[in-house]
């Protein structure tokens, strides 16, 4: 009995991570309809900026070290939010009403992620900032054309058109002309291309014993970091009048924008407060292995399969099926079920059965099966959105 | 100066414009057929094989996602499964009572039994198509019939593939796992599938199969099925209750499309000489559907012209440049979202044509007829001709 | 043929436990024109919906020429001969008129006969005529894309009728149409109803009195009341629903009151007068209170808004002494004012319809004169 235990408890601190990386999905997609291909990108850097922190603060040395991951979930939160933000204004919102066309964009986007933390060095950095500033160059190089008064509506048109296609242009030169001086600080990568390890504080190595069994303290920890996003999250969305707009915009886009709600900026937060969620997400899963470029795209279409099960804009069902996803992986996948029939002594299919799918890749074949059916029953998911038009 | 074509005019054209069709196609078998395998090294045209074979699952993807509608991100399950039964096929052409090495490796005594009818080259033939077509028939039903679709669909394939794809993973035992099957040293009818010379019959059948799912594509698409497939992506509940069932006809379009991948699998696989789970990585599937937008999708040459482009450009760059290709593939996905939704086909018909015939004169404003035929614009127009003389 | 086209009994939907329709009892006979009407919520559209399969009935069923097809899905009751038409026009946008009539026609839906046979001569003869029917044989190759928004209705119900269906349902036909397409489709819907029975649900009480003759009610998920326009407008309960409190006159007092307003409408404009003409008669009339008067005036002042066609209300008047006070109330409502050209010409109408003896008429004409050439007077 302790082992089906222990499986549930490994099986919901699973769960509350594939939960923390969902959760932000949900949201997004509830409010959007935009799948975002790149959350598992997000998380990604989230997990690189814990890195980071970690490294920062373990020059500052003890006690501060032992700290560094209560310092970092704020700093991935604000890092992915700001990139997510950016993702939002300068992609997305181009693109709505197209979800299949934001699908593929945001694919790209997320390519685009991962070899930048490959590719990273300040040649890059540089490019990247000086992008950001297109804006300003366009206005600079507009204030000298009005001194030497060649500044015309048409000027001002071509300006507006050329910004994008030159800030690339300057930008790519910029890192190209970076790269080729060959110096050491400015164009060594930062992070290798291998997987980067972070190592847990100590508070959060062993873990509690009963008995013969350990819950280990991080997965402890992930679990309780999750409750608190879930509260904080619950209390953001039905408490504070960001939520509410939120929430009006979700259920009636058109009258809420009629009633004065500025759906762009709540559209431009809610993206940018799931990516930061995802930023939490990125700093759990760096306590349950070493984290790489890829390390993202191990998640996503987890997580994507919790949305569709738990159903759009449900926080509930969102978190049922992350615990039930979570549970059936882990008690699949790591064979609890082969121990649990061998000493129950239930027939040899049964076993034989169990057996077949007892790694973690054959798990998801597995549960992949049960969504699929359960689809069959629920296709709006746990908790389908009710009234008659839902569908129209 | 008539807006509204006479009927036989109209015939007239749509005559002339399927003469074009012909004479470019048979243009273009000419030169992949005869011309490049004269020009290219054995390489390079290897190389344009693949790419070729390619261009078939693309055909495939435009099917369902450009006529219909329906972004499938798990094409790479036809497309492997395509793979695996020809490659199976030729590991077995081994002499009488020996299987494939890799089965030693695990200890494996006994041929699996699934392994058996892959000895028969008629039966792979067949099954290479028909059973991704049944299993993309399988999935499509069990979606479609609970009317799931837009970025829910398009998501249970992605998780499908990624399904397929721990599957193949993990049965070292049944299907060499990770190592995939290998068939360049097998033979194909005595001659050894890796030599020059097997290749440029496979690519020459590449060329054959392109043509003939092209045609296929375009007898799909030109009728009433062809244009019952634009309505479901218009209006499915208009479909419905004009009285088709549109389930039926989805299932059957990602069957045919699974079926189209499964060919394409198996030519790939035989010019790159293996097949490994990794054609069902999330990637390459995803790949395969961009390049039909670069192309234009919707339009069954721009699915063609897209992928080899796509292709081209990417051997290209992520054989000199590496760490760009993925920027760069960042990047065209981005641009051919916003800026070319059309793809370039798309682009060249509103665009580039429009421009070429505004400035060598040849211009026709495509008007509605309402306001051509409206009395009080034609005597408008009248006054202003006669002003002019 | 006597068996109804379309028979519901007890039939009720619910959307977690709110009843949308309830206990709902409904019966068509095949050829008749049917308009349902009903305040916001009432379920009109469910009641479609669950016509044509897209909702499940929770208990009850629905009967279709003696055949049960609740449960069944859309194409199926839709091949089964019900065509349904959309509040806003649904057609295939990227698709050309023409082709999409010829979808439409297609009288085998099969997947595989859509994919192996041609078009039949018949179809495309069908095609063709249709396409005159809704007057858009100039447009038949262009895309459906570039038609303006009447022209999509009318695309709509061709493709209905193409279908050849036995009962048509329409919803909300003329919701944002301009006065000339509305009167459009009501033509087509009335050249429709020859050879089709046809359910319209509309809002719009000006078209539904252009092409009603059986109107059904529908108020909170059930029948309210079923009648020709004339009654229903009548009828207390509709009054009640519609204005939300139940009127204390009865329906013939209420024509009465219709017929006095649409005299006073006749020349277009409703004078202060008149109005105060109508209602004192009128609350005299019905009262002898004085202190109810006054409250009966402000409920009646209520009821003048329409101008209904008078033949509509004079065939509610059945005795010659109701004739007698309905001519003598109009013509001291366009005397009030002075009679004038437009005003003359209905009261002349109003004489036919009511055919009084032409003694009787001048008598009532001689007393309302005198009486308003002496309040001059004074």
């Amino acid at each position: 009995m302790t082992e089906l235990l222990i499986g549930i408890f490994n099986g919901v601190s699973i769960g509350s991570v594939l939960l923390l990386s969902a959760l932000g999905l949900a949201i997004v997609f509830g409010l959007m309809g935009v799948i975002n291909l790149a959350h598992g990108e997000l998380m990604m850097l989230g997990a690189y900026t814990t890195f980071v922190v970690q490294n920062v603060f373990r020059s500052f040395g003890e006690p501060w070290f032992n700290l560094y991951i209560l310092f970092a979930i704020p700093i991935a939160f604000l890092v992915t939010a700001a990139v997510g933000f950016g993702l939002e204004r300068g992609v997305i919102r181009f693109l709505y009403g197209r979800p299949l066309e934001t699908l593929l964009a945001t694919w790209g986007v997320s390519l685009i992620l991962q070899q930048f933390v490959r590719s990273v060095n300040w040649a890059i950095i540089f490019g990247v900032i000086l992008f950001l500033f297109k804006d300003v160059l366009r206005w600079v190089f507009l204030k000298l054309l009005a001194i030497a008064s060649l500044d015309k509506p048409s000027v001002r048109n071509w300006g507006q058109k050329l910004t994008i296609p030159v800030a690339t242009v300057l930008s790519l030169g910029l890192i190209f002309a970076v790269n080729a001086t060959k110096n050491e600080f400015l164009t060594k990568a930062w992070f290798s291309a291998r997987n980067v390890d972070v190592t847990a504080p100590g508070w959060l190595q062993g873990g509690v014993s009963f008995g013969t069994v350990q819950l280990p303290y991080s997965r402890i920890f992930i679990i309780v970091l999750t409750l608190i996003c879930l509260a904080g999250m619950y209390w953001f969305i039905n408490k504070s009048n960001w939520g509410l707009r939120i929430r009006s915009v979700t259920q009636n886009r058109e009258m809420s924008s009629c009633l004065g709600i500025p759906t762009a900026k709540v559209d431009a937060l809610t993206f940018a407060l799931g990516s930061g969620l995802a930023g939490i997400a990125g700093v759990a899963i760096t306590l349950l292995g070493s984290v790489g470029p890829n390390t993202g795209q191990n998640y996503i279409v987890d997580a994507f399969m919790v949305v569709v099960v738990g159903g759009v804009g449900n926080l509930l069902g969102t978190i049922l099926a992350a615990l039930g996803i979570g549970v059936v992986n882990y008690l699949v996948g790591s064979g609890t079920f082969v121990t649990l029939f061998t000493s129950m002594q239930v027939p040899q299919f049964l076993l034989d059965i169990a057996t077949f799918f007892a790694t973690t890749s054959m798990a998801k074949v597995m549960s992949f099966a049960i969504i699929i059916a359960f689809l069959q029953f629920r296709p709006a998911g746990l908790f389908p959105p009710k009234g008659r038009t839902a569908e129209l | 100066m008539n807006v509204v074509l006479s009927r036989r005019d109209k015939e007239k054209k749509s005559r002339t414009r399927l003469f074009i069709e012909a004479g470019v196609i048979v243009a273009l078998m000419i030169l992949t057929m005869v011309v490049l395998p004269l020009v290219l090294e054995d390489f390079r045209l290897k190389l344009v094989g693949r790419f070729l074979a390619m261009a078939i699952v693309a055909l495939g993807i435009d099917l369902i996602w450009g006529y219909t509608g329906l972004l499938s991100l798990g094409h790479g399950i036809f497309f492997a499964l395509g793979g695996y039964a020809f490659a199976m096929y030729l590991n077995l052409q081994l002499p009488e009572g020996e299987m494939p090495e890799f089965f030693m490796l695990y200890g494996v005594e006994k041929l699996p039994i699934f392994w058996e009818p892959f000895r028969s080259l008629p039966f792979t033939l067949i099954a290479m198509v028909v059973i991704p077509g049944i299993i993309a028939g399988i999935l499509g039903y069990l979606v479609f019939r609970n009317r799931i679709k837009g970025v829910y669909f398009s998501i249970i394939t992605q998780a499908a593939l990624l399904v397929f794809f721990n599957f193949f993973n993990g049965q070292q035992k049944l299907i060499n796992g990770t190592n995939g099957l290998k068939t360049d040293s097998s033979f194909f009818f005595g001659q050894r599938v890796g030599e020059p010379s097997t290749q440029l019959i496979f690519y020459e059948i590449t060329i054959v199969c392109v043509l003939l799912v092209y045609l296929l594509c375009r007898w799909l698409t030109s009728g009433r099925f062809g244009r019952l497939l634009i309505a479901i992506r218009d209006d499915e509940t208009r479909v419905r209750f004009t009285g088709y069932d549109p389930t039926w006809f989805k299932v059957v379009v990602f069957a045919i499309s699974g079926a189209i991948a499964g060919i394409s699998g198996a030519l790939y696989t035989v010019q790159s000489g293996i097949i490994t789970p990794n054609f069902m990585e999330v990637s390459f599937s995803i790949e395969m559907v961009i390049a039909v937008a670069v192309g234009g999708r919707g339009t069954l040459s721009g699915a063609i012209l897209g992928t080899i482009l796509v292709n081209a450009v990417r051997t290209y760059l992520s054989e000199s440049f590496p760490e760009i290709w993925l920027f760069f593939q960042g990047a065209l996905f981005l641009i051919v979202v916003t800026v070319l939704p059309d793809g370039i086909v798309g682009w060249v018909k509103d665009v580039l044509l429009v421009q070429i015939r505004r400035l060598t004169g040849r211009d026709h404003p495509l008007t509605y007829p309402a306001i051509a035929e409206d009395p009080v614009i034609q005597s408008e127009k009248e006054q202003l001709t006669k002003d002019e003389v | 043929m006597t068996e109804n086209i379309l028979e519901i009994k007890d039939l009720t939907v619910s959307f977690d436990g709110f009843k949308a329709l309830n206990n709902l009892t409904f019966s068509m006979r095949p050829g008749e024109l049917r308009v349902i009407i009903g305040p916001n919520g009432a379920g009109k559209t469910t009641f479609l919906d669950v016509i044509t399969g897209k909702v499940k009935p929770t208990i009850g069923k629905v009967v279709f020429k003696g055949k049960t097809i609740s449960g069944l899905s859309e194409h199926t009751v839709s091949r089964m001969g019900i065509g349904r038409k959309f509040q806003t026009p649904r057609v295939y946008l990227n698709l050309t008129v023409r082709e999409n009539l010829d979808l439409a026609c297609n009288q085998n839906k099969n997947v595989f006969s859509t994919l192996f046979s041609k078009a039949k001569s018949t179809e495309k003869n069908q095609t063709v005529s249709l396409l005159e029917t809704i007057g858009l044989t100039e447009k038949a190759d262009i895309q459906a894309s570039w038609l303006a928004h009447g022209e999509k209705q009318r695309l709509e119900i061709g493709m209905l009728v193409a279908q050849s269906p036995d009962l048509l349902l329409v919803d909300e036909p003329v919701a944002g149409l301009t006065d000339e397409e509305t009167e459009n489709v009501g033509n087509l819907l009335l050249a429709l109803a020859e050879s089709h029975s046809l359910i319209v649900i509309e809002h719009d009480m000006e078209f539904v009195r252009q092409i009603a003759r059986q109107v059904t009610v529908l108020h909170q998920g059930s029948v309210l009341c079923e009648g020709s326009m004339n009654e229903v407008q009548n009828d207390p309960r509709v009054i009640e629903v519609y204005l939300g409190e139940a009127p204390t006159v009865t329906p013939e007092q209420m024509n009465l009151i219709r017929l006095a307003a649409s005299m006073a409408w006749a020349d277009g404009s409703f004078a202060p007068e008149q109005k105060a003409v109508i209602l004192t008669r009128l609350s005299e009339q019905f009262t002898n209170d004085s202190q109810h008067q006054e409250q009966l005036k402000e409920e009646l002042a209520n009821y003048l808004g329409s101008n209904v066609p008078l033949d509509q209300l004079t065939a509610g008047l059945t005795t010659p002494e109701e004739k007698e006070m309905a001519l003598r109330l109009s013509y001291e409502v366009i005397r009030s004012n002075g009679v004038n050209e437009l005003e003359n010409i209905v009261y002349q109408q109003l004489l036919d319809l009511l055919a009084l003896p032409a003694e009787t008429v001048q008598a009532i004409a001689a007393e309302i004169d005198a009486q308003y050439s002496q309040s001059h007077q004074d």
